[in-house]
């Protein structure tokens, strides 16, 4: 498969992971913006730092106004991280690469492309309907995963589109984890209830799994537990990890010294996540233990490239 | 009866109806067929065919000078064109003659230049042609072929003569339209076409392939072919996938490719391949950085020295737009007697080069019956119909011409034939040209019988170019 090809596959995925992950984001969000016990000193600075390059005077200017950040996120052309910038990435890169993805994947990122541009949504967005608007874009996205599931051929270019989606998912869970235990200031021992997490839990589709699946000991504990280690949530950072190393076992048909690099990097992220537990995050500290496997991950994702996709 | 009320245009040539209102014999049975058809059913069948080109995303892009290009329908007409057999038997000996003399004028004109010497070609015209092309000058291709794929487009004068407007010789497109429409075709008119002998088009992508394939400069079974596509922006990247996906060869854009050791590879997942053939849609002047334009991004630095050494095939091959530019065209019938000893058999449209004082008066003393043209461009841009054209437009022209006359040419506007189109409900005369796809391989010329109409779908416009308005009909050459 030529490298251009298989870049563009991996990025295709990426992009919509990427979209998908700030949609549910902003789900939550908005739906806790409503809440009556939050109302007085809710506002959308902390989402707007995590997913814009706004600076602060800006991101004050906004931060109290649904609509106008909804707008910005989700619209705004010349916001480069918008999730109407990153669909149109994700479709150029389906678009130059029509002749290796199926009718029906092309079909739907069209759609997808089709409905972000659409005058529609910017109404919904102004009117009273944003919860609408919101789940419906991320209805694109699921469309998108099950058409590709169903409809593409195995075989390298499948394994480079599902690269792009783990990776991908992999650091937004990280960062996502990262912020919200940086307002608790990283103590594992804080007594936190639910409340407090419901909405992280929310935000990775994981509430419902958390409530069948813990029923003691430390919230705190319990959630990261989850969200990091548990190999049955497929949004934990170790699932995606573990894919990735699936994966990259597929990818590498010939040993090759890169091959072997490349595997030995994921291999040694997928251990250090397995074998560690609280205690050894504790001593380590989340936030190093969490940017540390941002790194990995972004090197990993370097390496792959100059591998795979670089122009010798 | 909607045939009823189809009225040609005086003192042009319709390829369904005589003056009187006579239905030709190779139209009567569509004719009857049609006036038996209800409206409705017919507008359905217009509404499946647009419906598909639509779904499937065959469109082009249009460029205009101050906007981005934007993507449209290539508009289609549904009632077929219909060429006989004896006239289809004669464009095809004439255009295989004309590509014969061509491709005999490629290799001398880079190699030994005998008919410049002999005086038939003045040598300047051949060295103030834009696209005669220095670089490579001398380079031996592979079976003395130079044009492979061309595109030669052909006008009906009123009484009925055909005549070649012009010969793309560089990358002509549009195949890929007459391929869906035929597709579309049978999906809506499948009765008559059972009626019909019609002779079918769907071998081009394997006759081309065979062609790519037997090109290879070594004699390997599998030689590695490629596309190379200028990109997704291109306005016939529609084409590009098509003509990849039919083939089964590798659609590679300039980056994907690089030269090492006078050696063409692609960069794959798995490491370097070589490549042995490649089959271009990007112009000359932008296949290689280091030889024509510096800042061509689209190609590949090191091209022509592969070229030269004979490690990769080019298709078409470099420099073959000195061959088919609009000034050096009024030569081809008499290359056609120097080369062949034959006598052409097409007839070129009579052309004043604006660099010839006399011909240029003329021209000027004549300019509402005449079409000026640019000799080194094509797809509609860059031209002048005098018939409808303003003072000030006109006088525009003249300015330009002065300027670099080698650089136009003109012609007396062609009374270009019509057939019947069905538009707004109704059957109305519009004005058409055919280019059928010649391919040379090895073996010799072979057409796909059939080809590509184009349709001014415009009233009484004479300008059949799809940025400018112009649309497609599916073309039948019947036994």
């Amino acid at each position: 498969m030529l490298s251009r090809i298989a870049e563009s596959l991996f990025w295709m995925n990426r992009y919509v992971e990427r979209a998908e992950g700030m949609m549910r984001m902003l789900k939550i969000n908005y739906v806790t913006s409503l809440d009556r016990s939050e109302k007085e000193n809710y506002n959308w600075s902390p989402v707007l730092q995590i997913f814009t390059e706004l600076q602060e005077d800006e991101i004050e200017k906004i931060k109290d106004n649904t609509e106008a950040t909804l707008k910005y996120i989700i619209l705004d052309k010349s916001n480069t991280n918008s999730i109407r910038s990153i669909i149109t990435k994700a479709r150029e890169n389906a678009r130059g690469v029509q002749d290796h993805i199926t009718r029906e994947v092309w079909e739907s990122i069209n759609e997808y492309y089709q409905k972000i541009n659409s005058k529609k949504i910017e109404q919904l967005l102004e009117s009273g309907e944003q919860l609408y608007a919101i789940t419906s874009l991320i209805d694109e996205s699921l469309y998108f995963y099950g058409v590709a599931e169903v409809t593409m051929p195995r075989g390298e270019g499948w394994n480079f589109m599902n690269m792009g989606k783990f990776i991908e998912r992999a650091i937004l869970t990280a960062d996502i984890l990262d912020i919200k235990f940086n307002d608790i200031e990283y103590d594992l021992n804080n007594p936190m209830d639910i409340p407090y997490w419901k909405n992280l839990l929310l935000s990775v589709s994981g509430y419902e799994y958390y409530m069948k699946s813990y029923h003691t000991g430390l919230q705190t504990q319990n959630v990261l537990d989850m969200i990091v280690m548990n190999t049955n949530f497929p949004r934990s950072i170790l699932y995606s990890v573990k894919k990735i190393s699936h994966i990259m076992e597929k990818i590498t048909h010939e040993q090759t010294d890169a091959d072997a690099n490349l595997e030995k990097v994921i291999g040694r992220l997928r251990s250090r996540i397995e074998y560690s537990d609280l205690d050894t995050i504790a001593k380590i500290g989340l936030h190093k233990f969490l940017e540390e496997i941002i790194d990995d991950v972004y090197n990993f994702s370097d390496k792959l490239s100059k591998v795979y996709f670089a122009y010798h | 009866m909607i045939f009823d009320k189809y009225n040609t245009r005086p003192n042009f040539w319709d390829e369904m109806a005589l003056p009187n209102g006579d239905i030709r014999s190779h139209y009567r049975s569509i004719f009857n067929q049609l006036n038996s058809i209800n409206l409705d059913i017919l507008n359905k069948k217009e509404e499946i065919a647009k419906k598909t080109f639509m779904n499937q995303g065959i469109t082009f892009t249009v460029y205009s000078e101050n906007e981005e290009g934007i993507e449209r329908i290539f508009p289609f007409d549904i009632i077929p064109r219909i060429i006989t057999a004896s006239d289809w038997d004669f464009l095809e000996r004439g255009i295989t003659q004309r590509l014969k003399a061509l491709n005999l004028f490629l290799k001398d004109i880079y190699n030994d230049q005998q008919i410049v010497k002999d005086g038939k070609i003045p040598a300047s015209l051949i060295v103030s042609c834009p696209h005669y092309n220095r670089e490579v000058f001398g380079i031996q291709v592979p079976y003395d072929i130079y044009v492979h794929i061309a595109g030669i487009d052909l006008v009906r004068d009123s009484d009925g003569t055909y005549y070649v407007l012009e010969d793309n010789l560089r990358t002509p497109s549009g195949v890929s339209y007459m391929l869906e429409n035929r597709d579309v075709t049978k999906r809506i008119f499948p009765e008559l076409m059972n009626e019909y002998n019609v002779r079918k088009v769907s071998d081009y992508p394997i006759l081309l392939h065979n062609i790519l394939v037997s090109l290879a400069p070594k004699q390997i079974q599998n030689p590695t072919i490629v596309l190379l596509t200028p990109g997704m922006y291109n306005s016939a990247y529609y084409e590009h996938t098509f003509l990849a996906r039919y083939m089964g060869i590798e659609l590679v854009e300039g980056r994907d490719l690089l030269v090492d050791n006078h050696k063409v590879y692609m960069k794959t997942t798995r490491g370097l391949k070589q490549v042995d053939v490649i089959y271009r849609r990007v112009d000359d002047e932008f296949l290689d950085p280091l030889v024509f334009r510096p800042d061509s991004l689209l190609g590949v630095p090191g091209l022509v020295s592969a070229y030269r050494k004979g490690n990769v095939a080019i298709v078409n091959a470099m420099g073959n737009g000195v061959a088919d530019d609009k000034a050096i065209y009024t030569y081809v019938p008499d290359m056609i007697k120097y080369y062949l000893n034959e006598e052409p058999l097409l007839k070129n449209v009579p052309t004043y080069r604006m660099e010839i004082p006399e011909e240029r008066e003329y021209a000027f003393n004549n300019m509402h019956k005449m079409v000026i043209k640019k000799t080194n461009e094509s797809g509609g841009y860059g031209m002048l119909m005098g018939e409808s054209a303003s003072d000030e437009e006109i006088a525009k022209f003249k300015e330009a011409i002065l300027k670099e006359p080698r650089s136009y040419i003109a012609q007396p506007t062609v009374k270009i034939s019509t057939v019947p189109c069905y538009l707004d409900g109704k059957l109305v005369p519009r004005h058409i040209d055919l280019r059928p796809y010649a391919l040379c391989g090895p073996d010799g010329v072979k057409l796909v019988a059939g080809g590509l109409t184009r349709v001014a779908l415009k009233e009484n416009s004479l300008v059949v170019n799809s940025s400018q308005g112009g649309g497609s009909k599916d073309t039948w050459i019947i036994d």
